[in-house]
């Protein structure tokens, strides 16, 4: 039982920074239909831009919000010297995958360039030293507000998104381009504010999972995309509930199978699951939530 | 080939809930042609979808020839000789007139892939048959001399008569026309009247969805009236005009 | 004359054999591309040809073209098994199942120690692979792509990349004309997989992931779908260009993002449209009417 419950303390600070990294991935999915392969790249920029403030010596909080910063100004630039121009040239989608890759190429040569190819750790914080007992089950005060930060970050997402007008015009936009045409909705700057939205939520990932286990490398983001897109997948693409509960899902999945299941085999079970999810229920485990693009 | 007679017999299609089809049920006579009118979104168009397989039907059946077609996927139903053309033309912009009437001409090509790897004379000969043949349905329809054009290019009555041509190149017995005088000018409908006609004595028989009335009245053996999902009216040209409920239905009533 | 060639094999060996092997990949990825399937399993189809090659010489002792050609069989097989489920996806859906495929079969090749050797791989493969079976099977490649082309089927694999709701209507069966093409990307994905491995001394689970089906695609996007050469311009084009730039090995990471940049950009289809002389084709390219209504 203990170690039932240490596994699902885990699981949901692994988790939550999963759900925050693939809310922006299946964001602009459901907003153009498309996937943007450089998410993980910006998860990775925002990770050393928080470990640049934090070895700078200052406060954690302002780590994140410069990694917030960092990752939706590179989202929006993504955008601008991207995918708006293909989307101006009317290019295939083919090449938006395939620039958005090469994007990201750019971004971790520039960081291999910048801080090298070894592998770097967050300066020690105090959030780490505190460690509660509870019942067998240790709970650092860093999981907690891993977890705390994360699910402030969603809280703003969702509010922003049912509340605002900001969020009407990415609902808008999301449901059709045409319809937000008429109702008068600046369908370009409403599109450069979800990737800056997207991009944010991938830099301050990277600070959480950086934070979390003290690493940092040019490499993480590649590995960030993969478990982004499977979440994707596991929620439905577009699908922000379904992207907040596949993330949860994919972190306990996770951190058990390497627990209980012997760990030969464990992610290639969940690999199987997805194909199978995909093949039996493509629009996800938690479709229904939202209304999605045809 | 002779002229296939096609048979719809309470068919019903539903999108979500929504109703596009009730319950239609119509004949096409082998070597006519058949008219389907009616106000827009009357279910024409997803009739003619799930005559040609593209929609699976939710009841009722569709026979050509006595032989239900409503569960064969859409390349079945073309091989058993049903082509069409699209009320939003479909064309492939960047290839020419010739080529894209040549890829109705597919499933008249039987070399298998290794025949053409290795070459084969008789692939050559296959596709020079076809050409041959497709040559002279452009020249049925009147567009020989845009030939070797990118259909981009092509003016609206123009790229009509493309599908046209391509669907013949199936060697239908039966074709479905899905607006094929939509935007054409006077004299361009005139022309597609005659062609139409030639079509029927051909020995092809004819379905076609169009909303002008002249050209239907000039063409058709007999025509089917939709609305709301269902056949309100059949009869000649000249039975369905006096009918109130057409007029009606059709025209709408001047107080509406 | 061959003394000059084998001065410069010599010296440029590797890399020419690099250019052929990924040229040899982009016409493997191009026959699923040119039916409208962004495929992401290339890197899936390559780890099973390249363990089942390897298993076949090193374990079974078996010849290397059988070994190759096994691994290519196997991969079209698995191809086969997968394609039909996945083929009905539509667009988006195909392509994350593809990838969930890619991931499966790499994280197979990460723990099934007995045949892949885990996470360290397999050392010490023989060099197996020369220059002039590459030759020969790249202008082998060129033949069969440029046969299919200007045949019938070519014409409605072009049409099926355009409009497949159209192709159908017109008697073309795309699902069977997919699943084969998809398997034959399967075939030649697998032996291009066993190949490199008896190149490269070496396979590990680290060679096959998104990255290298990523890469994969690239090079015929980047040369050009609809012309013949595009995917081997593009693939040599790729290959060549990092070994050129003789700079700091992140500063050629960043010229090549930057290049491919451009060429995505600035070149919409692909490096061969600057050759291309249809100036018709410019009036064509607009919006294609498609979509039910």
């Amino acid at each position: 039982m203990t170690t039932f419950l240490q596994q699902v303390v885990n699981g949901l600070s692994l988790g939550s920074i999963y759900a925050v990294f693939a809310i922006g991935c299946t964001l602009i999915f459901g907003v153009l239909n498309i996937v943007n392969l450089a998410q993980g790249a910006f998860f990775m920029v925002g990770a050393y831009l928080g470990l640049e403030i934090a070895l700078l010596g200052l406060p954690l909080p302002l780590a994140l919000l410069v990694a917030l910063v960092g990752g939706g100004v590179l989202g929006m630039a993504s955008e601008l010297l991207v995918f708006r121009v293909l989307r101006l040239r009317g290019g295939h989608k083919w090449m938006g995958l395939v620039a958005s890759l090469a994007l990201a190429r750019l971004l971790v040569g520039v960081a291999q360039e910048v801080f090298g190819t070894a592998v770097h750790g967050y300066p020690p914080n105090p959030f780490t030293a505190i460690v509660w007992e509870i019942g067998g089950v240790r709970v650092q005060l860093l999981q907690v507000i891993v977890v705390i930060t994360a699910v402030i970050l969603m809280g703003i997402l969702g509010f922003t998104l049912q509340k605002t007008s900001v969020g009407r015009a990415i609902r808008t936009v999301a449901f059709s381009e045409d319809v937000a045409r008429i109702v008068g909705v600046e369908v370009g700057r409403t599109i450069l504010i979800t990737f800056f939205i997207a991009g944010a939520l991938a830099g301050a990932a990277g600070v959480l999972l950086g934070l979390l286990f003290n690493v940092v490398s040019p490499f993480m983001g590649e590995h960030m995309l993969v478990k982004g897109l499977t979440v994707m997948i596991l929620g439905g693409l577009g699908n922000i509930p379904g992207a907040v509960a596949g993330g949860f899902l994919l972190g306990l999945v996770e951190v058990f199978s390497v627990a209980y299941v012997s760990s030969a085999f464990r992610d290639a079970i969940g690999f199987g699951l997805i194909f199978l999810i995909l093949l039996v229920k493509p629009t996800g485990l938690f479709s229904g939530f939202e209304e999605r693009r045809a | 080939m002779a002229a296939a007679e096609l048979e719809l017999w309470q068919v019903a299609k539903r999108f979500q809930g929504v109703v596009a089809v009730d319950s239609v049920s119509l004949t096409a006579a082998a070597g006519k042609v058949t008219a389907l009118i009616g106000p827009n979104g009357s279910g024409k168009t997803t009739t003619m979808n799930m005559i040609t397989g593209l929609y699976p039907t939710d009841a009722g059946h569709i026979r050509l020839d006595g032989v239900d077609i409503a569960r064969l996927a859409p390349h079945k139903v073309a091989a058993l000789g049903v082509a069409r053309t699209f009320q939003n033309i479909r064309l492939l912009a960047s290839e020419t007139t010739l080529d894209n009437v040549l890829l109705g001409a597919h499933r008249h090509q039987s070399a298998s892939l290794l025949d053409v790897l290795l070459g084969l004379p008789a692939v050559k000969r296959s596709e020079t048959r076809e050409k041959a043949r497709c040559e002279a349905l452009l020249d049925l329809v009147g567009i020989a001399a845009l030939r070797d054009v990118a259909v981009g290019g092509l003016s609206y009555g123009d790229r009509r008569r493309v599908e046209i041509a391509r669907a013949l190149a199936t060697q239908p017995r039966l074709l479905l026309l899905d607006e094929p005088a939509a935007g054409m000018n006077f004299a361009e409908k005139r022309a597609l009247a005659d062609l139409v006609l030639a079509i029927r004595d051909m020995g092809i028989t004819v379905l076609l969805i169009e909303h002008d009335i002249e050209f239907v009245a000039r063409v058709s053996d007999h025509i089917v009236v939709l609305n709301f999902g269902r056949e309100i009216a059949a009869g000649t040209p000249e039975e369905v005009r006096r009918m109130p409920s057409v007029i009606e239905a059709y025209l709408g009533t001047e107080d509406a | 004359m061959m003394a000059a060639l084998d001065g410069f094999l010599a010296s440029y060996g590797n890399l020419v054999n690099l250019c052929l092997l990924n040229t040899l990949l982009a016409y493997g990825v191009w026959l699923a591309l040119a039916a409208n399937m962004f495929t992401l399993g290339t890197g899936g189809f390559m780890a099973v040809g390249a363990y089942c090659s390897v298993y076949f010489t090193m374990q079974l002792g078996a010849p290397f073209a059988v070994a190759v050609v096994a691994g290519g069989l196997l991969a079209a097989a698995v191809a086969l098994v997968i394609g039909a489920p996945v083929l009905r996806l539509r667009g988006d859906y195909f392509m994350l199942a593809t990838f969930a495929f890619t991931e499966v079969v790499r994280v197979i090749a990460l723990n099934w120690d007995a045949v892949t050797g885990g996470a360290i791989g397999i050392y010490g493969i023989p060099r197996y692979t020369e220059t002039w079976q590459l030759v020969l099977l790249v202008l082998i490649a060129l033949y069969f792509v440029f046969a299919l082309r200007r045949s019938y089927f070519g014409r409605s694999i072009a049409a099926i990349r355009q409009d497949d709701v159209m192709s159908e209507a017109m008697g073309v069966n795309v699902f069977g004309q997919r699943l084969s093409l998809f398997v034959a990307s399967g075939f030649v994905s697998g032996g291009v997989g066993g190949l490199a491995a008896h190149l490269n001394f070496f396979v590990g689970p680290s060679d096959f992931g998104l990255l290298r089906s990523v890469d994969a695609l690239a090079y015929p996007i980047l040369g050009g779908v609809n012309a013949l050469l595009g995917p081997m311009v593009g693939a040599i084009f790729t290959t060549l260009l990092p070994e050129l730039l003789r700079f700091s090995s992140q500063w050629r990471e960043i010229l090549m993002g930057l290049l491919i940049l451009a060429v995505v950009l600035f070149l919409p289809g692909g490096a061969m449209s600057l050759l291309r002389w249809r100036p018709r084709k410019a009036a064509a390219r607009r919006p294609s009417t498609q979509g039910a209504e």
